[in-house]
């Protein structure tokens, strides 16, 4: 990932030299940059992002199940799906979202938030992270792994 | 074979014979899948005469090419057989992922016929299917028998369609229920089941679901949406459920109050979308992969009926139903029938139709506590309603003669109780009353299975359509007339034709409603799924075919033309009050217009040979 990022900037159509003037970029992968005067890359600051999910609008379509097992595996495949949207068995209720590994998404699309109709998930910046637990109403998937 | 699992299982429970057969792509093309295909199996597979209680009725469940995938709302499933209630087809259609983990076991459709030796359940997976006894399970009422399911089976993945009581009585009002909350088989499905000795079919999905341009069913699947949400109906739907028409509906004068005895109901604002959210919703669910969650979960906290719980979607029908139809204006009265009708394994409309004709025998004297076995069978009584649904349920007392069937009580109870009770072909009607929506009462009359709204689900009247569509739907914007019969026979024709395509490919017609059901807005989503070149014109065969298969299904098992009709009371009794009050049902027109759309002949009500020609049909065993 590094040596293909780092063969992108230093041949960048924009300017030879590097990807643009000093100061700090947002790459369209998420990836914050921060460049020197030559508009090298000195560090790069991909922030962690969290998934959170509000479980009083989630109505448990489990669409982001299907989105999420296609975007990573190909098919539609809920049990391949990185995150997953459980109700009590018997009672239909209590809808909760939890991931079971780290998120990996290839394209880096998030098609999981892309494909939630009702905005129920939600990926959170690290810096975020406090604004929205404080909100109330969202929470952390927790890993289940 | 992208959208399918590409094999049909078929078994016999009497030898325990089981056969696999490849799908082919020919019966793709020409049925699509889900409903599609279970009428055209039926069609060809279930002579015309055969016992619907006895060993040689088919019970076929099928799944759509659109099931497990990103396709919103795609996660019905069909359910059919020949009909105990009405001696021609009987079929349903549910919102649990049943269909969706049977496609992900491997199977695109499972053919049941037979009778098992024992009580015994189906456990299907990728590896196919074993019988299962289950004395232990027989009896139970469908919570207890699902949750004893999946204790044994898990719950994830795993789909559980299981009758109650009722259909193992054989009560030809039971109907089959999936997932503990949901229901599908009108015409007494879970009678036939109960017949086959079958308590249950447990289904564990594992593979998964390959589509042919996952790319683009993305982009299709979220152009759908974003027209669906602009839609007036996504958002009232989304946060009050399908109850929230009740109160307009019966301003227009079409809900059935009290037996169609009357068409105003003084207390259903008592029974409107606000006293619901406060009374008894918890939230909105919705169906896998539904972006509208229409369903309510909903529960009684406190009073007589604390602790009834559960969620459904047909929650305007539980409304009008046990609400003005039964005369009751108590919404947790009605939530607790409801709860009833669920866990005995009954038909929702059937029970509410049987008691609600019930009441009005006992009104006028037909009926006294003497037959009821002291039971005030009175409009609006509660304690009563409540008991009677219990004794339908366990097929004792007066409810084994309200479980046959409105027609079958009728001629039971005879003194002319045929002529207001609420039936087409043996089918219980629904609760909407014809005299206020003339177009749903041809629609009740055509429908190809008995007196049923979701068949054809003509909404020309109650959408905002343009000019420019309506011509197109119904050849006139004159269809937009409520009470005119002007175009409405192209009307119903039409929707007929569409809802049979949205059916087959098992995506719901609350979401298609309006615009989003024309095949113009499917095609996409069904070519990225299939890879298949359908067109829009392709599409709308299909349909005409699914429905001509079904005339022709009925048409052999004996059913006539002269039972394309209403009940007497609404073609010759004008409402007394409310909004259509005066209002009969203009049929006669209509059913002509109908029958002209269809090219079927007036007379015999047989499909001319040229459109059975053009369909690809032809006439099996008559």
């Amino acid at each position: 990932m590094f040596w293909i990022f780092w063969i992108g900037t230093k041949f960048s159509v924009s300017s030879l030299r590097g990807v643009g003037p000093p100061g700090r970029r947002q790459c369209l992968c998420g990836e914050k940059l921060v460049l020197d005067k030559h508009g090298y890359r000195i560090s790069s600051m991909k922030p962690k992002r969290h998934l959170f999910f509000d479980p009083f609008i989630c109505s448990g379509c489990r669409s982001c199940e299907l989105a999420c097992s296609q975007a990573n595996t190909g098919g539609y495949n809920p049990d391949l799906s990185t995150l997953r949207v459980l109700s009590h068995p018997d009672l239909g209720s209590h809808v909760v979202t939890i991931l079971t590994k780290p998120c990996i998404c290839k394209d880096g699309l998030e098609s999981c938030v892309e494909m939630c109709h009702v905005s129920a998930i939600r990926f959170v910046d690290d810096s975020d992270v406090p604004s929205t637990l404080k909100q109330g109403r969202w929470l952390a998937a927790p890993l289940y792994d | 074979m992208h959208g399918y699992a590409g094999k049909i299982l078929t078994l016999d429970l009497s030898s325990g014979e089981k056969e696999i057969i490849a799908l082919d792509e020919t019966m793709i093309r020409r049925f699509l899948g889900g409903r599609g295909f279970v009428s055209s199996w039926l069609y060809e597979n279930l002579p015309g005469r055969v016992d619907p209680l006895g060993h040689d009725n088919l019970l076929v469940f099928s799944s759509g090419p659109c099931n497990g995938t990103l396709v919103p709302s795609a996660s019905r499933g069909s359910i059919g057989a020949k009909s105990p209630l009405t001696s021609i087809m009987g079929s349903g259609n549910t919102g649990s992922p049943f269909s969706v983990q049977l496609k992900r076991a491997g199977w695109d459709m499972v053919v049941l016929s037979g009778k098992a030796r024992r009580p015994s359940y189906l456990f299907i997976d990728t590896g196919g299917v074993e019988v299962v006894g289950c004395e232990d399970l027989w009896g139970k009422e469908t919570p207890d028998a699902t949750f004893a399911l999946r204790s044994r089976h898990g719950s994830r993945n795993v789909s559980i369609a299981c009758i109650g009581p009722a259909g193992e009585r054989q009560v030809p009002i039971a109907t089959v229920i999936f997932d503990r909350f949901r229901a599908a088989g009108r015409g007494g499905i879970g009678a036939v089941m109960g017949s086959k000795n079958l308590k249950a079919l447990v289904v564990k999905g594992s593979g998964g679901i390959q589509v042919a341009h996952p790319k683009s069913l993305k982009q299709e699947v979220l152009r759908f949406v974003q027209s669906l949400s602009e839609e007036p109906y996504y958002k009232r739907y989304s946060e009050e459920g399908t109850g929230v028409i009740v109160a307009p509906m019966h301003d227009m004068g079409c809900v059935l109050v009290k037996n169609g005895m009357s068409g105003d109901f003084e207390s259903i604002r008592s029974l409107n979308a606000d006293h619901l959210k406060k009374d008894w919703f918890i939230r909105q669910k919705a169906c896998f992969s539904c972006p509208m969650p229409c369903t309510q979960q909903y529960g009684i906290r406190e009073g007589t009926y604390r602790g009834a719980y559960g969620e459904g979607s047909a929650a305007a029908s539980v409304i009008m139903g046990f609400g003005p139809r039964c005369g009751i204006s108590d919404i947790k009265a009605v939530a607790k029938a409801y709860t009833l009708t669920n866990e005995l394994g009954l038909d929702l409309i059937s029970t509410n139709a049987v008691l609600a004709f019930g009441m009005e025998c006992f009104e006028k004297g037909f009926i006294g506590t003497s037959d009821t076995g002291g039971i005030p069978l009175e409009f609006g009584h509660v304690p009563a309603l409540l008991e009677m649904v219990s004794q339908i349920g366990m097929k004792k007392g007066f409810g084994a003669i309200l479980g046959q069937g409105v027609k079958k009580a009728a001629e039971l109870l005879g003194s002319g109780s045929e002529r207001f009770a609420p039936h087409v072909k043996g089918m219980d009607m629904m609760e909407v009353d014809p005299r206020g929506f003339p177009s749903w009462g041809l629609m009740f009359a055509v429908s190809s299975r008995g007196a049923d709204h979701v068949r054809a689900y003509d909404v020309s009247q109650i959408m905002p359509f343009s000019d420019e569509e309506l011509v197109a739907i119904a050849g006139t914007p004159e269809v937009r007339d409520m009470f005119s019969p002007r175009g409405k026979g192209r009307s119903v024709a039409f929707f007929e034709n569409i809802r049979a395509v949205a059916d087959s490919m098992e995506v719901c017609r609350f979401v298609t409603r309006g615009k989003l059901g024309f095949p113009e807005n499917l095609v996409g989503m069904l070519r990225a799924v299939t890879g298949l070149d359908f067109t829009v014109d392709q599409l709308y065969t299909i349909g005409e075919r699914i429905v001509n298969v079904e005339r022709l299904f009925n048409l052999r098992a004996g059913m006539t033309k002269a039972q394309d009709t209403l009940p007497e009371r609404y073609l010759r009794e004008p409402l007394p009050d409310g909004a259509a009050k005066g209002k009969t049902v203009p049929m006669a027109q209509m059913l002509e217009d109908y029958y002209k759309a269809r090219d079927w002949s007036l007379i015999s009500g047989f499909p001319s040979e040229e459109k059975l020609e053009n369909l690809g049909l032809s006439l099996v065993g008559f």
